[in-house]
């Protein structure tokens, strides 16, 4: 019986500790429990990725970093101290100018040149998730809390916003002086750039995540209700929609009368743009989803999935010209120590970018940050890692620390001390009584 | 871990989405869930409530036997044993629904945390477990994680749910411990009842609040289920009819065994003579 007592108290103990470590372990806890994927822009000589601790600019011929910025929070903790920042909006580069939000709650201006900051704006709680836009010296960009902001883009001051009712994640579209706004409530907005009024609203059934594609006067966005919609641009009136089988995060892209999207369960559709009819139809391994907008260059539809590989699919007819898998190398840590390397595949979520007859991948795990593969075949070109492996100074995080989760690790840090305290304290206690 | 997913995990992740569609309240959702998942582990938890109850009320016998067999060890332990058994009591059947918690602790927290997704890679996350199947998911997506001055999935920054993970916590645990003659098994029950609730609350400051509102909601239907099986069980004896014994394979039926777990209750009435 006594031994039975014994087993009954430390039960529940080791049971709740059991429970810690197992809910931050899943099949794929460390793709999936973090906040967002690199933010890559490419002008024509520099690459500019924003990944969690910093915002990084890389000289495209000599493949160097040319400078790295990362930022403490406006915001300040409730012991008084303010926290690193992460950034994972892309970068909108201008004339001289780099415009990132923050994961926090601040859009940064940067110095092109040398990264250093112009100036800063900081709402009270709202995240800057997607990029932004400038035209004009007026930066516009959206955030979490639902807004879009029109800033001065030489001294940040905001000019006006537009609230919506759900968060916006994307850049908004910016053509002829009206932006085209998505926003989680559902809808996608037409607004003046000039004054923040609205000019047509659009309603979906599902949240709209991506920023939306023009071509032709002709916009065409997906949304969560597992739809494709064409929109007239002038009035936002229905030209037509598609229902495809899940739901669809980015939108479609478009060249010579073809769309190309994908949806979250990976299949990528090859769609007629005069009525949505759908012309080929493929699907990526295992339901993985397509989340980032196709990249069309020449015939060639070019797009990453979930289940770590890139895709060159033919326009015309869906054919895939060639796939390579993603994967990097991740330096294993267990508390201070490194345990060594593994190669694991690395999804990936974002969309590629164009830079010269290469793509741009950027991988939200691993050492390495970005790859950079030759359009023509898939094959590596080269990989970047800015110094320390995807971390900057300011950053005092590893790959996988991320703001809201905390890995096994880090848990059995945090929490063993207590856990075991409370053991020695249940033994020690009894054993006195015992002694009594 | 996919196949927990799969059978556990993604079902209770749908089961809440679906809840929060119809009900248009997340905490109603969770409240419902949490009312839903007690009905289905009542059998587990009726069944170490009356051993538990049983127990007590055995406590006098219990004491007789340890004062005989004090300076044996090994007897009193095999008398022990003897008196459970005549009473269908099993001790050890306190442990399963013990255990049960806590893997239904992880399914709720892991489908709090991934219906309330905030963040990109969170949303994609939650786009593979939904069932596509299920009709209006697409427009409940994403959730409203506000509630009064809550943000569900953050903690509560004004303690007012850990009090209450305490105070639950501990209210059950008191109801629920059963005596043990054995002292040292006593004193380790009783810093058990003090130490896991404070533990309890401890995790509360850091988890997200809907995850204390479940843990919260589960004791308070523990505690009324205990107090309302107390009531059935004198409601039965009012009317004379006879009771099951904890055991299933035993069945109810009039004859000795029946007279036996009447006895030591008509103890606990007020009657302490012995029959």
């Amino acid at each position: 019986m006594s031994v039975h007592g014994w087993r009954r108290g430390l039960l529940p103990v080791v049971a709740i500790f059991a429970a810690l470590i197992i809910s931050g372990c899943s099949s794929n806890a460390a793709a999936l429990t973090g906040s967002s994927w690199p933010g890559i822009t490419a002008d024509d000589d520099t690459i500019y990725v924003a990944f969690q601790g910093g915002v990084h600019a890389i000289d495209g011929e000599s493949r160097q970093t040319l400078w790295s910025y990362s930022a403490l929070s406006e915001r300040r903790s409730l012991i008084g101290g303010r926290r690193p920042v992460s950034f994972f909006a892309e970068p909108f580069v201008g004339d001289d100018i780099v415009v990132v939000g923050d994961y926090s709650e601040s859009l940064h201006a940067l110095d092109a040149e040398d990264g250093q900051r112009l100036w800063i704006f900081s709402t009270d709680r709202a995240r800057f998730i997607g990029g932004a836009v400038a035209q004009d010296d007026v930066v516009y960009a959206g955030a979490a809390d639902g807004n879009l902001y029109a800033l001065d883009a030489s001294s940040g001051e905001e000019l006006w916003a537009f609230p919506t009712d759900g968060e916006i994640w994307d850049a908004p579209l910016l053509a002829e002086g009206v932006l085209y706004v998505p926003s989680l409530d559902h809808k996608l907005y037409a607004v003046d750039a000039q004054t923040g009024r609205e000019i047509w609203q659009f309603e979906t059934g599902g949240a709209v995540v991506g920023t939306p594609t023009l071509d032709d006067g002709v916009l065409y966005f997906g949304a969560f209700d597992k739809t494709i919609y064409a929109l007239d641009v002038e009035s936002g009136r229905e030209l037509w929609k598609r229902e495809v089988e899940d739901w669809v995060w980015d939108s479609p892209a478009v060249a010579d009368g073809l769309l190309v999207a994908g949806d979250l369960s990976g299949h990528v559709y090859g769609l007629n743009s005069d009525d949505g009819s759908i012309a080929w139809e493929i699907q990526t391994e295992d339901n993985q989803p397509v989340v980032g907008t196709p990249l069309i260059k020449d015939g060639t539809a070019y797009f990453a999935s979930g289940d770590a590989n890139v895709y060159a699919v033919d326009v015309e007819n869906g054919q895939v010209r060639w796939s390579e898998t993603i994967t990097s190398e991740f330096t294993g840590q267990l508390l201070f120590i490194q345990t060594g390397t593994s190669v694991r595949d690395v999804p990936i979520y974002g969309p590629l970018v164009s830079y010269d007859d290469q793509l741009l991948v950027g991988l939200p795990q691993g050492d390495d940050l970005l790859q950079i593969r030759n359009a023509d075949g898939g094959t590596e070109a080269w990989t970047y890692a800015p110094e320390g492996g995807a971390q900057t100074a300011a950053s005092a995080g590893s790959e996988e620390e991320q703001p809201e989760e905390l890995t096994p690790t880090q848990q059995l840090l945090r929490w063993g001390p207590l856990v075991v305290s409370m053991i020695l304290f249940t033994i020690l206690l009894s054993r006195r009584q015992q002694q009594q | 871990m996919q196949f927990l997913e799969l059978v556990f995990l993604d079902p209770m992740v749908n089961a809440l989405l679906f809840l929060y569609g119809l009900l248009g309240n997340y905490v109603l959702a969770l409240i419902l869930l949490t009312i839903i998942v007690r009905l289905l582990t009542y059998p587990l938890t009726r069944q170490q409530q009356r051993s538990t109850r049983r127990m007590q009320e055995l406590q006098p016998e219990i004491e007789k036997i340890r004062k005989k067999y004090e300076n044996d060890r090994e007897q009193l332990a095999a008398k022990q044993m003897e008196l459970y058994k005549k009473h269908g009591v099993n001790p050890a059947g306190g442990c399963l629904p013990t255990v049960i918690q806590f893997p239904i602790l992880i399914g709720f927290y892991r489908a709090i945390t991934q219906t309330l997704a905030a963040s990109p890679l969170q949303l994609l996350n939650l786009s593979q477990h939904v069932y596509s199947t299920l009709p209006n998911l697409n427009d409940l997506v994403p959730l409203d994680s506000r509630f009064l001055w809550l943000d569900l999935a953050a903690p509560d920054p004004f303690f007012v749910l850990p009090v209450l993970v305490v105070a639950t916590t501990f209210a059950q645990q008191k109801l629920l411990t059963p005596p043990s003659a054995d002292p040292q098994q006593a004193s380790m029950a009783q810093s058990m009842q003090i130490t896991m609730p404070i533990m309890i609350g401890f995790f509360a400051l850091t988890f997200p609040s809907g995850l204390s509102i479940y843990w919260v909601t589960s004791s308070l239907i523990g505690i009324i289920q205990y107090v309302a099986e107390g009531r059935v069980t004198f409601i039965n004896r009012l009317l004379g009819r006879e009771e099951e014994t904890g055991e299933k394979t035993k069945k109810p039926g009039k004859g000795s065994k029946s007279k036996a777990t009447g006895g030591p209750k008509r103890l606990d009435r007020g009657s302490r003579a012995k029959k």
